[in-house]
């Protein structure tokens, strides 16, 4: 039999296989708006903040009135009750703390400096730096305010004086994600992880059945028809992705067409190789859904993206590349978040071609032992 | 007694038979715990790559890339001769960030104007532009000051009161429960429960699942003597004991790898820990008796928990969600583990604080666990309930 003919023989596997339709073809659907949900908004909004004032002065009330007018400070005035605080804090009702210990407005006149503490809550690292960041920027705009009048109070022209506020601008620009957004960041990522898990486990499936009634297709032409259908099954859903999902949630799509074309092509290959692979391993049609769904996590963070590659232990660092998703959320990234080229991706790209070659090899192997 | 030790041994039996099955109940999480724990063991982003150039090069630039550099979590990397060579490298995520540093730097700091730095970022790879940011921000803002306090001492004030005037409000950062940020304790401490309930669901889906895929769902009820509860019970005792005998093992575990991290009780979070496991069983009993399907059954057991920690409200604030994704997070029981987490475990509070917390999953234990139950006895021994693939 052709190897076209095989392949034709596996699209109608699939579409009489109600389970491996749904991983196949559903579940990349309902995930694409599933998993940006939580990140909708983009940002820490408010973060809920309680605002100790030990000192009760014009100063302290100043500061209070600024951090009022913050933007992402949700602040809840305390009392100094420290039990109240402490409950507040324990109960996660609020995510940080600022304290303007007694003595703040005294150390102000006096021309000492005027400590602020901030303390947020290291299990949501997210709100507590947001917090911080904003705290910190209401203190350097009513400290630029004091130093400007005691410039000039000391005899300095305005000029001189505005000039001593700000000496070091550090103007931060961000790139490709300018609005720092979570989801932006990380539902494109995630989304090559549900390509290829969705794709292994819906392959397994199919697979796992034939293997359970003695029908896994033998030889290699079956092998090829498989891995063809199983490519441009990947194919579809990648391009579904990252040409119809991201425009959908309004993330950028910067990389030229072709660029995203070519390196998903090789990337659909490798993942149906390896899904092959897989679905000669697992002997029954469940073991993927078993072992594979718990593995996405692992997966993620491994890769070197949402976690620093450079903070990896020095194995990991490079045997991160075994993983197909690896070179594959870099690369997708790469080319619809930064506008890579093609040279962009260029190690990516080689680490997919020798991964497919490699599986393609050994999958040749194991579907010829059978006969 | 003599059912539910028979219906033990029927269990027990199979998963010596099955190796697929053993390895999924005995082998799978200790291998990706230890596997989690050692991608974060580095504690902190460290060396993080920023393109540098210096376009001024005088003794001052040098001297504000030198205190940059000193910056634990970032590492200069010179040599790039342009703007768009260093952006090169950006898109071909050599570097992450570029830090240019003006022609007339040193003039303007001489003559008094502001002087610039620009720190181009990486923003989509958001864990590298965030530690980025803050190390960068953090040199620029202790140089800005020594600048700012030279100015005022030459406008004739003494050194000392000039540093004051430069910053007379000064920030001091305390993190709470968790010195550092040390992303051990963020995040592999609270992404390992998250598998915890995704194998918690998967097996108890698979044991009860394959009695109906094979059709073996009457003898493995009458080896427990007629009973259901029985032979639940017998059958997720397996389980039930190796989850939270590792479990406790994490617990433990991190309670010495981060001992001032944690201010809590070990033995209550442990508690909390296995009724978020049972919880999950619980629920993913009640899917199984509802689709009467193994695969559908674990399908569904995976989208309810795979996502479950983009959900939970750990990475990204529940409170920033919206509306329909914190009715979702409500009814997944890691949402209200990591609640716990955080207030007993990681602020130390009293039990007393996180009780709504554990009645929450103490219900979701009770309804799923009743209804899956029940649907379970009313349709699971029924042979048109079995076969489904």
């Amino acid at each position: 039999m052709t190897i076209w003919k095989h392949s034709l023989l596996t699209w109608r596997a699939i579409f009489k296989d109600k389970g491996a339709m749904l991983l196949l073809f559903g579940a990349g659907l309902v995930y694409s708006f599933f998993y940006p949900l939580p990140y909708h908004y983009e940002q820490v909004q408010s973060v809920p903040t309680i605002l100790v004032d030990q000192d009760n002065s014009t100063s302290s009330r100043t500061l209070s009135r600024m951090l009022h007018a913050s933007p992402y400070l949700d602040i809840r005035q305390a009392h100094n009750d420290a039990g109240v605080i402490q409950e507040a804090l324990w109960h996660g009702d609020v995510m940080a703390m600022i304290i303007v210990p007694s003595g703040f407005h005294i150390n102000l006149l006096a021309g000492r400096t005027a400590e602020l503490q901030v303390a947020s809550h290291g299990g949501y690292l997210l709100a507590g730096s947001k917090a911080l960041m904003n705290v910190t920027e209401v203190a350097m705009t009513m400290g630029a305010g004091i130093t400007l009048q005691k410039a000039q109070s000391m005899g300095a022209n305005p000029q001189q004086a505005t000039d001593s506020l700000q000496p070091l601008v550090l103007e931060t620009r961000a790139l490709y994600n300018p609005n720092d957004g979570y989801g932006h960041s990380i539902v494109p990522a995630v989304m090559v992880l549900i390509i290829q898990q969705t794709l292994l486990i819906g392959v397994t499936l199919l697979l796992g059945k034939k293997t359970e009634l003695g029908q896994l297709p033998k030889g290699s032409n079956a092998y090829l028809g498989m891995l063809l259908t199983f490519s441009i099954i990947a194919l579809l859903n990648t391009l579904y992705f990252f040409a119809v999902a991201i425009r959908i949630q309004q993330y950028a799509h910067l990389g030229e067409f072709l660029s995203l074309l070519v390196f998903a092509i090789v990337f659909c290959v490798c993942i149906a190789a390896f899904a092959l692979l897989l679905g000669r391993i697992f002997k029954t049609r469940e073991r993927g859904l078993q072992l594979l769904l718990i593995t996405s996590v692992p997966m993620l963070f491994v890769s070197g993206y949402s976690w620093p590659a450079e903070s990896l232990p020095d194995l990991l660092y490079y045997a991160r590349w075994i993983l197909p998703t690896t070179s594959g959320i870099h690369g997708f990234v790469g080319i619809t978040q930064l506008g890579a080229s093609l040279a962009d991706v260029a190690l990516e790209l080689k680490m997919l071609l020798c991964l497919a070659i490699l599986m393609i090899a050994a999958g040749l192997i194991s579907y010829r032992q059978q006969n | 007694m003599q059912y539910f030790t028979g219906s033990l041994q029927r269990e027990l039996m199979h998963l010596r038979n099955d190796k697929g099955d053993l390895f999924l109940t005995v082998a799978m999480l200790p291998l990706l715990c230890a596997f989690i724990w050692w991608i974060f063991s580095a504690g902190q982003p460290d060396s993080l790559p920023v393109a540098i150039i210096d376009q001024d090069q005088t003794a001052t630039s040098r001297e504000f890339i030198r205190l940059t550099n000193a910056a634990p979590g970032i590492e200069l990397q010179h040599g790039f001769n342009s703007q768009s060579a260093a952006v090169d490298a950006l898109r071909k995520r050599g570097v992450y960030a570029v830090l240019l540093v003006p022609a007339q730097f040193e003039r303007d700091i001489y003559t008094g104007s502001p002087a610039e730095v620009v720190l181009m970022l990486n923003s989509q790879y958001s864990t590298y532009a965030s530690t980025i940011e803050r190390h960068v921000s953090g040199a620029a803002l202790t140089a800005g000051v020594g600048i700012g306090a030279n100015r005022l001492q030459m406008l004739g004030m003494f050194g000392e009161q000039s540093l004051t005037m430069a910053m007379p409000i000064s920030v001091i950062a305390t993190p709470l429960f968790n010195e550092g940020p040390n992303y051990e304790v963020f995040l592999a401490a609270t992404l390992i429960p998250a598998l915890f309930q995704i194998l918690a669901m998967i097996l108890a889906v698979s044991a009860v699942g394959r009695e109906l895929r094979d059709g073996t769902a009457l003898d493995w009820l009458h080896t427990s003597g007629g009973s259901l509860a029985l032979a639940l019970g017998a059958k997720l005792l397996p389980p039930i004991l190796v989850i939270n005998g590792y479990a406790a093992i994490i617990v433990w575990f991190f309670q010495h790898v981060a001992p001032d991290s944690y201010s809590g009780n070990g033995l209550s979070i442990w508690l909390s820990f296995v009724l978020m496991n049972i919880t999950a069983m619980a629920v993913g009993i009640l899917i199984l008796a509802v689709t009467r399907n193994f695969r559908m059954g674990l399908s569904l057991a995976g989208f309810y928990s795979a996502p479950a920690f983009a959900y939970s409200g750990q990475a990204f604030p529940l409170i920033s969600m919206p509306d329909a994704a914190q009715y979702w997070a409500s009814i997944l029981p890691l949402t209200h583990w990591l609640k716990i987490y955080n207030q007993l475990w990681m602020a130390g509070a009293p039990i007393t604080e996180v009780m709504d917390s554990v009645k929450v999953l103490a219900a979701m234990l009770t309804v799923a666990g009743l209804f899956g139950y029940l649907l379970l006895k009313h349709y699971a021994f029924k042979p048109e309930s079995w076969g489904a693939r």
